[in-house]
This record gives structure tokens, C-alpha cells and sequence, in this order.
């Protein structure tokens, strides 16, 4: 025969449990319908337990002076299956403690969920909200209290999740910094460290070719002042965007920004940094006035004071690291800029000389050029290279 | 407080029928019934939140609810089983929402004596006590509007509930309108706890009548023969154009508050007064002593009623109750409005 | 010819008197004497028995609707001031608002609240109680910023099978104008852009939509482009819109002439912030009026709701952030 609990019932709005008084029948008595098994008292009264149906009273669970919260089982009765079919009593029971169960709070939580979901399907809106690349909006300020660039926080190991660094993450960073000796940047090296970063967010490539400066050397003899190698080239340069400006177009959104004119930038390192004064318009001007124009930018980029014509923005720059006895390098274009051409040092290699059937000494230097592959591709760079190397090679047509 | 008992003051009192008595008797016998297995229910951990009966008060509540026809309109308040029953609402309906049945008309969204059937005229009282007057008296404002000139309104309230602004701003409103209301006001002596000496300070409540300019009745509640004298004779007048009717009726509530209250508070005396009788046991005697009824047809009436009930609630206990993941969550009826916020 | 917002409230109530005859408008003063403003003016002798003065009795006013209501009817209560419909708050909120909740029966009564203030209205006569009423579940609460919409609103208020708590704003009666009144307008739970922006979203309704669109003119004379969101309706409120325009502008304001504690900005705000977080360049800011009553005098009470000034100045510090 199916035992049925018998339950302490919720005895009031407020009430949470009660105390058994008094067991009023025996285990093994016959209970009839509706009778009274079981007296509890609250703190507002004391009250009767019945029985979900009629049966005998198999047991007893609870105990005289103890108490029991509402909804607990106090003891059995076995009721016929009879009246466990007619009054559906094999469900459990409906208890007051099942008000404040977890599953009903857990499905709750998820109907919120999944609406919130549904509601971001139906909007427009930026993917990537959360990931390695977010930054918690106190993330950020705290950053932007130190100064941090939000990019220079990628070089912090995130734990957060697909990696985000947590605020956290930030300041055990911070504080294994702290530990190490450092002093205060200069303005200039902020100024270059910003422009580089955001130059680099571009797939920059380089490549390069060996020149002869020969004829260079054998044409700057004929000008007073005589221009540098990086005049020549800077000059050359322009001559080829002139004919070529898309090489220099850059990309922004889903349009190629064409050069208004053809300014052309040569890099200067100055203490702590680098400035780079802009020839304007140097398709135009003849080779015979660079020097001049190029010592008085000199000049004033080492005072860090550059006259208003040469801070322009320019559309490329050479860089003539051969000064520092460098062979080759990958520099970096200035955000604006799609291109750089560097010049390495100059010296003497063999030359297969093909009229003399033999080697002979030769000044020659490599050439550089370092560009935003968005923009340009591999053939189109090596084309201006040629054409500029053509250039060099002819310095009379400067 | 019996001694100021007044009798009806107007019109001739149409006799009662053994046939109207026996009626009223059944209902009231079907209600102390249900209540008493309500109360059972309640102490075996079946029923939550409260139980709220209507003991020594189904007299008046059986002659109100046996006095509206079909089309009235009926406000019920929490002592009321005995009239619900008679108005129409079936047992089964009684148990679902105590037991908070998904297939009850609240759905569980509300339980106890928190239901009704508002289209149907029989309208779900909230706890706010005499706020449900001025929504029957709309309800007949309405019928107003409709052409409806046969259609009266009823509603309940105790001694308590007259202190609300409430009460006050309904009647006069409906006095104002002349709207066939009946207001039934059931002084069962307590509000809760709170003895009629400290609620209020007119000798007799339907004494109020006069201020708001309506016909005032008084009855005796454990007197069911009374009680379809005055109520029908109210219930007349309303009916015939006469306004709004206060009628106030005396008894003793014969239980607590609500089963959770044992009442411990109540003079003890007032059981032993007049007032204190139980109307079931006076009615009963009446039938016999009338001989509308003998004691084998008396224990064949509580045998019938009894079944009745227990059948109601083995049904009752076969529907499924209130279920979280079926509820839609959304209070708006316009569809548009609840699609809205449903998306969200 | 033109029509004023109070004009369009008294046309609606007409069109709905004539085309429904469930409708009735029930209220202190609307008989004889046309309302308190005038907003029922000629209707009681146009419609006879349909435009009905009540005792001073708010809540047997609100409670009689339901009852009506629930019989069929569709009726229309004004409010003297939206101040004393606080008389009746039990009705409206217990009883209206949960009816359809707890028996299936829909309550479509309409409850018209001239709110807000006008310069010496004192503490009594000016609220604004949209916040308030919003808290509950089940009320509709519109708030129209325009003529048009106090016509097409107040005509859809009454369709509509839910209470609904209409808050006309009394600053607006006589001082906003059109020319011709439209004959449908966009549902109550579509917001409307008063005014296109890239800079900052305003999100505001009622009269605090014409302060935003007052702020938006000065700032765009300083090159700063705002966004105007009127609301129309405050419960529910057309979330999508705002977050569309929070998308495109990433800056949020809200504006709402009800006291800031738990109101409709702080929902719009925590929505927004909820469901757009990443949308945001800024943190939402909103404007209200001051923690206080409402001050009588003109002066003090200038300064105690939001004004464009207020707005203006909110609007330049969220774009310095």
C-alpha cells in the first residue's frame, strides 16, 4: 500500500515553522478523512496537521517539541491506491519550500538570458564585444591614467576570457614594472613611438636592390653646394610618383586616397629621435637648390624647429641609414605615408665589368623600399625601383 | 449591539417560500462544507498562502446570492462562499485556484478568495477592502449605458472595510448616480482583530444610509429567514429604482481571521449572546420546526454536499497546477503591446 | 487654421465620442463647465449623458472605469491634475493594472493626466508621474511631445485593451501648434527621431523633447550634431530605436521632467547600458528635476526641471569625454 507524507503545512503568511506540540493519534490507528494528526504550534497560534487522505497511520517522523520548517515531512500514511489515484496523491507533494528552490530561480535566470539573446539578434551591432581585443571600460581609464597606449596592453597576458586582460591582469603587470628602474621619455620619443605604432598596424613589406652611386658621386661634383645621395634620391623619387602616383595613394576604408602634390620627406636623426623635414612639390624644384633648402632644414630640425613649408605632410620619405654604416634595413613609412626609401653604405664592391671581360671596383650601395601591401604589390614597387635606380643612373635628368 | 437591530422600515415583505429556504439552507450547507474541507486541505499542507472562511456568516451571503438573477452583477468578499455558490461559481473552480490549478481562471497567478469571473458578473476582489464597490458600481454604470434597466449589483463588506475612503467615495458615488446597488455590510463584530469599539463611533452602522441619502435595511445574519426578507426586499428596491441599497447585517465571525488565527483575542461572552449562534443550526432547526425538512432528508442534504465536495476535489487534484515555464510573464492584453515587451 | 495640443486632446475625445459608442468621459468639472482646461469644451452638450461630472472622488472614479470596463465599455477619465490621481492610485495600480493579469478580462479604461507644470503651480499641480506609474506592471503610460501625437495617441489610448495612463503636458496645451491633424500616426510603442544627430543621442519625451530639440539648435551652431529620440511612450518603450541611434552616435543623454529616483531615465540608461554596452563612448548621462517638490515660484522652478541650458552644457561634457 503507497505511503503518503504527511506535511507541515504554511500556517500563516509569515510563518516558516512550526514546533509539534502533541502527536494526537497512534502510529497504527485508522485516520479518517479531514482528522486532525498532529497539533503545532507558531508564534501566532497553535494549530492542527491533517492528512492528505484517509489510511492508516503508519509512522511518526517528526518529534514532540521539535521544529520542523514548513513543508517538511512530519510521518506516513498508507492510503489505499484507490485514493491515491482519485486524488492524484502519487505527484509529490505541493510544498512551500519548493517556492524558494533553486531550480525555479535557475530557469528564470535563463528565460532572462535567452531573451537578451534574442533581442542582440535583431539589432545591427559590433561583433567583438567581448575577446582578447575589448578593454573593459576601467581598463581603459586606468591606462589612460598611466599614459598606456589601450595597444600597448596586448604585450600584458590576459586571463579573461579568449584572453582579454582583466583589470587584474593589468596590475600585477604594473606592479612587477614597478620593481624595475625607469626614468621619464622625452616628448620626441613619445611622438615617434605613437607614429610608429599606428604606422605599424599596416602588413608593411620591403625589398631591395644594389645600385651604383658612381654617377651620382661624378655628377654632385658639378654643383656647388653639392646635394647628398639622399637629395638624389629623394629627388628621384619624386620624379617617379610624379609618374606614378597611385604608388603612393593610400587605402582608407574602400577608397585609394590619390597625392595632391608630390612632397617628399628625408628622415634626419636628431637627439633621442628622428624629424623629418618635407620638400614640397620636389617634382618641381631643380636638384641645384636641394642642398641649400636641405642645410637650412638642418638646421632648424636639429633646434626642433622646423619652418612651416617643411612640416607639410608628405606623401613618402627616404632614409639614408648608410650614415651609420648600415648595410640594410626594413624602416617603417609614417602612418601617412604608403612608402620609405632608404639608402644603405656606400663602399667598394666588384663589378663584372662585361666590355672589359673583368672585375672592377664599383661604389655601391643598396636601395630600399618599404611599403603599405595593402596599397602596392611586389610588382608595382619593383617597377618604381627600377625606373628611380634608371633615374639614379642618369643624374644629368634630375 | 442585537438590541439595535432594526427591522425593515419600508414596503411589504413578501413571505419566504419553503422552496426559496431550502435553496438558501443547501447553499449555505455546501459552503460550510467546502470551507471545512478548505480548512482540512490547508492543515495538510495542500493549499498555500491562506484560508479565509466564512463561518456564521452564510446566511446573509446565501440570501444575497440566491436574491441575483442571471445578468446581475456580483462583488463578493472574502466571507462569501455560501453566496459565490449560489451566484454560479461551480465547486470544481473553488478548488483550483485554492489549490493554484493552471486551469483556473488566475491561472495561479492569484489564489483563495481572489477569484471570479468579471465577464460573467461575478467580479475577483482584490485585498484593497472596499475598492471593489465603486467597480460594481461602474460595472452598472455600464448596463446604464447599455440599455440594461432589469440588471442590479451587489457587493459585500465588513465592519472594517466602512472606515476605507473607499467606501465612502463608492456609495456616495453610486448615490449620486442612482445606480441599483446593493451594498451589504456584514458586521461580524471584528475587522482581524479590531472590535467594532475601535472602528467606529456611530451607534449603528446603517445609520450612515441616511448621510449618503440611500435606503437603509437591517437584519439579523444568524436569521436566514430574515436575512431573504431584508435582502430580498432590498434587492426589490434597487431593482425598482430606488438607488443604492445599504443593508447591514449582524453576526459573529464563528472562526479567525484567516485558519492561521485562532481568534484568541475575541470576547469570549459574545458566543453566548444572540449574535453568537451559528446560522446553520438555526436554519436547520427552522426547517424542521416548519417541517420543510426531517432529519433523514437534513443528513441526505450534508451527505450530497459532502460528496459533491470530495469529488470537486479529486478533480481538482488531477489538473495541473502553475507551472513557471508556462506562464508567460506578460500582464498586457493588447496584443501588440505584449509581442513588444515579450521580445525583450 | 490651427490646432493646439489641448485642442487635439478635446478633438480626439470628440472623434472617439462620435465613432465609439462604448466610450464616455468621466471626470470633476468636464460637464458644464468643459474641464478644468477645457479639454472636454462643448462635449457634454454634443454628446448628452456621455460626458459626465464626478464627486470629488478619484478612486470611485478610477474603480467605476474598471468596473465599466470590464462591461464593454472604453472609458475616458480625466484627472484634474495628474497630482490627485494619486487619490486613486490604489485603484489604478492594484486593481486596473492587475485585472487582465488575474482573471484574463482586459481592462481598457484610458486615465488622462494633465502633468507637469506651468510658472507658479506650486508642488500640487505640477507633477509629472510617468516614472512613478511605469513602476507597475501592466499600465501602458504614453507621454505625447506633439499635437499630432496627442490626437493619434489619445485616439489609440482608447483602442487599446490595456489601462492606459495618458500624461498631457500642460506646458504644451496652448503653446504648441499644427496646421492640420493626421489621421493615423505611428503606433505608441514606435519611438520617433524629432531630429537626426551623428554627436549624441537625447533620449526625452513630452515637453522635454522640445527642451532637447532647443539644446540641439544652440549646439548646432558649435558644430555639435544631437540626435533627438522622443520616447512617445515611456511603459513599454522602443528599446530597438534607442539602441539604433546609440549605435550610431555612441553617446546617450536622457532627458525626463519626473524626479530621477527609479524613473524612466535610470530604465532607459540601465536598458542601453544592458543590452548596448559596447555601443557606448561615453557613460550615459541623464537630466531630471531636482530631488525636491516642485517649487511655486517662476524662478525656482525654472531652474528645477531640465531646460536646454541644462541640456546643452550635458551635452558638450559628454562630448569632451
Amino acid at each position: 500500500m503507497p505511503k503518503i507524507p504527511i506535511i507541515m503545512p504554511q500556517l500563516g503568511e509569515s510563518i516558516a515553522e512550526a514546533t509539534v506540540v502533541r502527536l494526537t493519534v497512534n502510529v497504527g490507528d485508522q485516520i479518517a478523512n479531514d482528522q486532525e494528526v498532529i497539533e503545532v504550534e507558531t508564534n501566532k497560534a497553535v494549530m492542527s496537521v491533517t492528512t492528505p487522505c484517509q489510511g492508516l497511520l503508519d509512522s511518526f517522523t517528526a518529534e514532540v517539541n521539535e521544529t520542523y520548517p514548513v513543508g517538511s515531512t512530519l510521518g506516513y500514511i498508507e492510503a489505499s491506491a484507490e485514493d491515491v489515484e482519485r486524488l492524484n496523491l502519487a505527484e509529490p507533494p505541493l510544498v512551500a519550500s519548493a517556492w524558494f528552490g533553486p531550480s525555479h530561480n535557475a530557469a528564470s535566470a535563463d528565460q532572462t538570458l535567452s531573451a537578451d539573446d534574442s533581442l542582440a539578434d535583431n539589432l545591427e551591432i559590433p561583433i567583438g564585444q567581448n575577446g582578447a581585443a575589448y578593454q573593459s571600460p576601467r581598463l581603459r581609464a586606468r591606462l589612460q591614467e598611466l599614459g598606456i597606449h589601450p595597444d600597448d596592453a596586448a604585450v600584458v597576458p590576459g586571463s579573461g576570457i579568449a584572453g582579454r586582460v582583466t583589470v587584474r591582469d593589468f596590475e600585477a603587470y604594473i606592479e612587477g614594472l614597478n620593481r624595475l628602474p625607469s626614468k621619464k621619455a622625452s616628448p620626441m620619443r613619445l611622438a615617434v613611438a605613437d607614429s610608429m605604432r599606428r604606422s605599424w598596424t599596416r602588413p608593411l613589406a620591403t625589398l631591395g636592390v644594389s645600385i651604383s652611386l658612381e654617377p651620382i658621386l661624378a655628377h654632385r661634383k658639378t654643383l656647388t653646394p653639392s646635394p647628398g645621395p639622399a637629395l638624389y634620391l629623394a629627388k628621384a623619387l619624386a620624379i617617379a610618383l610624379s609618374e606614378y602616383p597611385q604608388s603612393a595613394a593610400r587605402l582608407i576604408g574602400d577608397k585609394i586616397v590619390l597625392p595632391a602634390s608630390i612632397d617628399i620627406g628625408v628622415a634626419v636623426e636628431v637627439e633621442d629621435g628622428v624629424i623629418v623635414p618635407v620638400f614640397a612639390e620636389l617634382d618641381k624644384q631643380p636638384l641645384a637648390g636641394l642642398p641649400g633648402q636641405y642645410k637650412k632644414f638642418l638646421q632648424s630640425a636639429k633646434e626642433k624647429r622646423l619652418p612651416e613649408e617643411a612640416k607639410r605632410p608628405a606623401i613618402a620619405s627616404v632614409t639614408n641609414f648608410g650614415t651609420l654604416g648600415v648595410h640594410w634595413a626594413t624602416p617603417i613609412p609614417l602612418p601617412n605615408e604608403t612608402l620609405i626609401m632608404g639608402l644603405g653604405y656606400g663602399e667598394k664592391r666588384p663589378f663584372w665589368d662585361e666590355t672589359a671581360g673583368c672585375f672592377v671596383p664599383r661604389l655601391e650601395a643598396e636601395l630600399t623600399i618599404s611599403f603599405d601591401h595593402r596599397v602596392i604589390d611586389g610588382g608595382q614597387s619593383g617597377r618604381l625601383v627600377r625606373r628611380i635606380m634608371e633615374l639614379l643612373g642618369a643624374p644629368e635628368g634630375l | 449591539m442585537l438590541d439595535t437591530l432594526k427591522q425593515p422600515k419600508r414596503g411589504v415583505v413578501s413571505p419566504v417560500s419553503r422552496e426559496q429556504y431550502v435553496d438558501a439552507f443547501n447553499w449555505m450547507l455546501l459552503a460550510r462544507t467546502v470551507e471545512e474541507k478548505l480548512a482540512s486541505l490547508w492543515r495538510a499542507g495542500k493549499i498555500s498562502g491562506g484560508v479565509y472562511l466564512g463561518k456564521g456568516q452564510e446566511a446573509i451571503s446565501a440570501a444575497l446570492g440566491i436574491m441575483l438573477k442571471s445578468g446581475d452583477i456580483f462583488g463578493p468578499l472574502i466571507r462569501d462562499q455560501a453566496g459565490r455558490l449560489a451566484f454560479g461559481e461551480s465547486l470544481i473552480d473553488v478548488f483550483r485556484v485554492h489549490f493554484g490549478s493552471r486551469t483556473s481562471l488566475s491561472r495561479g497567478r492569484d489564489g483563495n478568495v481572489h477569484r471570479g469571473n468579471p465577464r460573467g458578473g461575478y467580479h475577483a476582489m482584490i485585498s484593497h477592502l472596499g475598492s471593489l464597490i465603486s467597480v460594481v458600481a461602474g460595472a452598472l454604470v455600464a448596463r446604464r449605458f447599455q440599455g440594461d434597466t432589469t440588471a442590479i449589483g451587489a457587493t459585500t463588506i465588513g465592519d472594517g472595510g466602512t472606515s476605507t475612503g473607499a467606501f465612502h467615495e463608492a456609495i456616495n458615488m453610486a448615490a449620486v448616480e442612482k445606480l441599483p446597488l446593493v451594498v451589504v455590510v456584514v458586521n461580524n463584530q471584528y475587522a482581524y482583530s479590531t472590535p467594532n469599539s475601535r472602528q467606529f463611533a456611530c451607534s449603528d452602522l446603517v445609520e450612515r444610509a441616511t448621510g449618503y441619502g440611500v435606503e437603509g435595511h437591517s437584519l439579523d445574519g444568524t436569521d436566514l429567514q430574515e436575512c431573504l426578507e431584508v435582502l430580498g426586499q432590498a434587492t426589490q428596491r434597487a431593482r425598482s429604482g430606488h438607488g443604492p441599497q445599504m443593508v447591514v447585517g449582524d453576526c459573529l465571525r464563528l472562526t479567525g481571521h484567516g485558519e492561521h488565527d485562532d481568534a484568541s483575542y475575541m470576547d469570549k461572552t459574545l458566543s453566548q449572546t444572540r449574535l453568537g449562534r451559528d446560522c446553520l443550526k438555526i436554519a436547520e432547526n427552522y426547517l424542521q420546526e416548519r417541517h420543510w425538512a426531517d432529519h433523514v432528508l437534513l443528513e441526505d442534504w450534508r451527505k450530497n454536499a459532502k460528496e459533491q465536495v470530495e469529488n470537486a476535489v479529486a478533480d481538482a487534484q488531477h489538473e495541473p497546477l502553475a507551472d513557471p515555464a508556462m506562464e508567460t510573464w506578460c500582464p498586457y492584453a493588447t496584443k501588440r503591446i505584449a509581442s513588444a515587451v515579450l521580445v525583450r | 487654421m490651427t490646432i493646439t495640443y489641448l485642442e487635439a486632446i478635446r478633438e480626439a475625445q470628440e472623434k472617439a465620442l462620435r465613432d465609439d459608442e462604448r466610450v464616455y468621459i468621466y471626470g470633476q468639472d468636464i460637464g458644464t463647465l468643459g474641464g478644468a482646461f477645457k479639454a472636454t469644451k462643448n462635449l457634454a452638450k454634443e454628446f448628452p449623458g456621455r460626458v459626465l461630472d464626478a464627486p470629488i472622488s478619484e478612486d470611485a472614479m478610477v474603480g467605476s472605469a474598471i468596473g465599466a470596463a470590464i462591461e464593454g465599455m472604453r472609458p475616458i477619465i480625466e484627472m484634474q491634475f495628474a497630482d490627485f490621481s494619486m487619490v486613486a492610485i490604489n485603484q489604478i495600480v492594484n486593481q486596473a493594472a492587475t485585472l487582465y493579469w488575474r482573471t484574463q478580462v482586459a481592462c481598457p479604461i484610458t486615465i488622462r493626466l494633465p502633468s507637469g507644470g506651468n510658472p507658479g503651480s506650486g508642488p500640487f499641480h505640477s507633477q509629472c508621474l510617468e516614472s512613478l506609474y511605469s513602476h507597475f506592471p501592466g499600465l501602458v503610460v504614453m507621454t505625447p511631445a506633439t499635437v499630432e501625437d496627442a490626437y493619434t495617441m489619445l485616439l489609440e489610448a482608447v483602442e487599446i485593451d490595456d489601462p492606459v495612463i495618458f500624461c498631457e503636458h500642460k506646458y504644451l496645451y496652448n503653446r504648441l501648434k499644427c496646421e492640420v491633424l493626421p489621421e493615423t500616426g505611428l503606433p505608441c510603442d514606435t519611438a520617433r527621431i524629432a531630429r537626426f544627430g551623428r554627436d549624441v543621442t537625447i533620449v526625452a519625451y513630452s515637453a522635454m523633447v522640445h527642451e532637447a530639440l532647443a539644446a540641439a539648435d544652440q549646439l548646432h551652431k558649435e558644430d555639435i550634431e544631437v540626435e533627438v529620440v522622443d520616447l512617445r511612450c515611456v511603459k513599454p518603450f522602443d528599446l530597438k530605436t534607442v539602441l539604433s541611434s546609440v549605435a550610431r552616435t555612441a553617446r546617450l543623454l536622457c532627458v525626463g521632467e519626473s524626479w530621477p529616483w527609479g524613473g524612466v531615465n535610470s530604465e532607459v540608461i540601465a536598458s542601453v547600458v544592458t543590452h548596448g554596452f559596447h555601443l557606448l563612448d561615453a557613460p550615459p548621462q541623464r537630466i531630471n528635476s531636482k530631488d525636491t517638490p516642485v517649487p511655486f515660484h517662476p524662478s525656482l522652478w525654472g531652474v528645477h526641471k531640465p531646460s536646454s541650458q541644462v541640456i546643452a552644457a550635458a551635452v558638450r561634457r559628454l562630448c569632451d569625454w
